[in-house]
This record gives structure tokens, sequence and C-alpha cells, in this order.
């Protein structure tokens, strides 16, 4: 059996994950990240996007997570975002309607562009993370 | 006994349907209470992990060139209020709109971010600069509220607009007492990121932190930048979760003595109206014997 580590994803409302996992992988700012146990002291920032998580049973889990802060130890890795969500929280309709609406503000003028980007990458990553499982 | 058996009578009735009314609001105040109670213990996690992180990342670099934890002098100040958007809940609007008012020195020199129409209401009665207005949001505040407050403020904070902000909101003490609160926000003292070393367990992981070193992917500065605004949020969003657990426990307060004030006055009323029945009834007996003795 390969050796676990204790994942922490905290969000402002709560703790939203804690157990001991084998693998998890993010997405990075700096690029694709996959932490296993005895990973070397990192503190990095994560995008919006999807997580792998691979229990030490093989059994999988993703979600999704809003940006935020992974600091990796060796034994523990605690991950802040400003928010996580499961497959299952997420109303794929809802999503679909918010990509649609960022889309068309990236366009117009009239609204933040960046505040409009970041809701287009938000409503890819909840369809993707819906998509995969 | 000037006053009508009737008027009693109908007095006790509209005092009883008050009395219904504020005992059905107190105890929707004691439900939402206990949410937001919830919600504000669940906070704390992110708040103590985003604290020690960054904290980390200030000792490293030592002095930060950031602009939000440079101090510099103080011309203009900004606050933000957080107060409720009802009434009804004793002094909690009131005392937050005071404690603001008297740490204003300077009526020009303030400028004003309201979450709440109450505080709104107080501040443009009396002609105070409010730069924006957040209505709806503090019974149930979200993160991305507080974010984007925050952001607003950052954005003045950053430009100029004014070099201290300060954030004024009611702690949460008891279920029975809240008190009005006064924070500054910016800039961040370093101080403020001094871990509390109370428990054991955090001293035991400082010491491992230092035996490893911790590798910044990108730049300890440029991380700190990114952690900033997520800790000035944090620290936001903290402040209207608990305002809004305060709020819910001064109207359950409120509610709960106007609730024992109703039954007193009916217990009153009651007590009057049986007398002033008595009464008319002693004096029919009294005219009807005297009018019986009358015809003997």
């Amino acid at each position: 059996m390969a050796e676990t580590f204790r994942l922490k994803i905290i969000a402002p409302t709560g703790i939203f994950f804690d157990d001991e996992i084998e693998r998890i992988v993010i997405r990075g700012t700096e690029g694709e990240l996959a932490v296993l146990a005895e990973h070397t002291p990192l503190t990095t920032t994560v995008d919006i996007g999807t997580f792998n998580i691979i229990f030490a049973d093989k059994k999988k889990k993703c979600g999704t997570l809003l940006g935020g802060v992974a600091t990796i130890n060796p034994r523990e890795t605690i991950i802040l975002t400003d928010a996580a969500e499961w497959p299952e929280e997420i109303d794929l309709k809802r999503a679909e309607e918010a990509k649609e609406r960022a889309l068309k503000r990236i366009q117009d003028e009239k609204y933040d562009t960046a505040r409009a980007q970041a809701a287009l990458e938000r409503a890819i990553a909840r369809i993707n993370s819906k998509e995969n499982n | 006994m000037a006053e009508n058996v009737q008027d009693i009578k109908r007095r006790i009735k509209s005092v009883n349907s008050t009395k219904q009314i504020t005992h059905a609001m107190e105890l929707v105040a004691s439900a939402k209470l206990r949410k937001s109670r919830e919600l504000a213990e669940g906070r704390r996690p992110y708040f103590e992990a985003m604290i020690e992180s960054m904290g980390r990342i200030v000792e490293k670099s030592g002095s930060t060139r950031n602009v939000f934890m440079n101090q510099r002098e103080v011309k203009k100040v900004a606050y933000i209020v957080i107060t409720g958007d009802k009434g009804l809940a004793g002094g909690y609007n009131v005392n937050v709109s005071k404690l603001v008012e008297d740490h204003i020195a300077n009526k020009e020199d303030a400028v004003i971010y309201t979450v709440g129409s109450r505080g709104r209401d107080h501040f443009r009665n009396r002609n105070y600069n409010i730069q924006g207005e957040y209505l709806g949001i503090s019974e149930r505040p979200t993160f991305f509220n507080a974010k984007e407050i925050t952001g607003v403020v950052m954005e003045g904070f950053k430009n100029g607009d004014y070099d201290e902000v300060y954030i004024a909101y009611t702690k949460f003490v008891s279920t029975l007492s809240q008190q009005a609160q006064l924070m500054k926000l910016l800039p961040i003292s370093a101080e403020d990121l001094k871990p509390e070393e109370k428990d054991e367990v955090r001293e035991v992981a400082v010491i491992e932190s230092e035996l490893t070193i911790m590798a910044y992917e990108p730049e300890p500065e440029e991380l700190l930048a990114l952690l900033i605004p997520n800790f000035v949020s944090s620290t936001v969003y903290g402040s209207m979760i608990e305002s809004a657990a305060s709020e819910q426990g001064a109207r359950r307060t409120a509610m709960e003595s106007a609730t024992t004030n109703a039954n007193e006055m009916i217990d009153g009323l009651t007590l009057k109206y049986n007398r002033v029945r008595q009464a008319a009834i002693t004096q029919e007996i009294s005219e009807i014997v005297g009018g019986a003795e009358a015809l003997k």
C-alpha cells in the first residue's frame, strides 16, 4: 500500500475536506501539480479548476476549486480556497447559463472584463468537473 | 372607574396581538441565530490557517514592500460600517453607527461604506460621504460579498483615496451580550499576523516548519500580494458573519423583553378589566337593592 498523507481543503465557510489520501492532482497557476506523500515543502497558488483525489484504496474523488493557495508539507497539505465544490453540488444548467452570460459580458464593454473572465473560468471548471464524473 | 369595560377589552386584544408578533419574531431570531453561529464557527479554521501561512511568508521575506502593509501619513480614513437591513433589534444598529461617528475626527476626511440599510440611513441623514452601500446581504453574507467589498476598499487604498481603513461591526460575545467594535483593516500590521501561541500543537508545527525549508512558487512577495486580499476578505467576512449573529441575538433579546412587557401589560389590564366589571356588577346590585328598599 502506498504511503498516504493528510489533505485539508479549507473554505471560508468551513472545512470542506479532511482525510488521509494517497495523491491529489491540482491545477496550480504554475501548471498541473500532483502531490504525493513526502512532497518537498512548497507553497503555491491554485488556479480555478478541478482536482482529483486518489485514496489509499484507489477510490477516486474529484471536485472543483475556485482558486486559492496550497501549503504542501511532507505529511500534510492544506489548501485554502475561496470555494470548493463536489460535482453533485453543481447545478449543470446553472453553470451553463453562467457560461453563456460570462461570454456575452466579456464582449460587452459595460461590464468588468476581468470579472466576467473569472466567472467564465468558474463556469467552465464546474462544467468540466460535472462531465468527468 | 371611569374606563369603559369595552375599551379595556379592546386594549387587551391589541396588546395580545402585538405580543404574538413579538413572540414569533423572537422564535425566528433564535432559529436564525443558531444558523449564523454555525457559520461563524465554520469560518475559524480558514482564518487561522490563513494567518499561519501569511505569518510564515512575512517572517521569511522580512520587511515587505507590499503597499497594504506599509503605514503612511493618515489624511483620509475609510470606514466599513456593518449594520442590519431591519430594525427592531434593540441598540444593535445604533451602537455601531455611534461608534463610528465618535471615531470620525473630521467629517470631510471620512469615507463611508455601509453594509445594511440602517447604517446607510443613519449616515445619509447626517450628510456623511457615503461611497458605497451594500444592501440585502447583512443577514446571510457570503464570502463573495465580502470579497467584493474588500476589492473596492483595497483599490481605493491603493489609489491613495484614503490612508487607513476601519471596519465597524458587532462582536458576538454571547447570546445575551453583543458589543460594537471598531477594528483597523488596512494597512495590515505585521503584528496581526503573529499566530497566537496558545496551544502546544501550534508550537510543534512551528518547530517542524523550521526544520524544513519551504519553497515558494511564485516568489513570497508575489504570493503575499495574492494572499493579502484573501486575508482581508476573510476578516471582512468574519466581521459580517459575526454581525449577522449579533443582529439576531440583539433582536431575540429585544423581542423577548417586548414579549415580557406585553405579558405584564396584559396582566395589569386584565386585573383592571375584572375590577371595572366587578365594580359595575356591585353598582347594579346596590341599585337594585336600593330600588327594592325604596318600594317597601
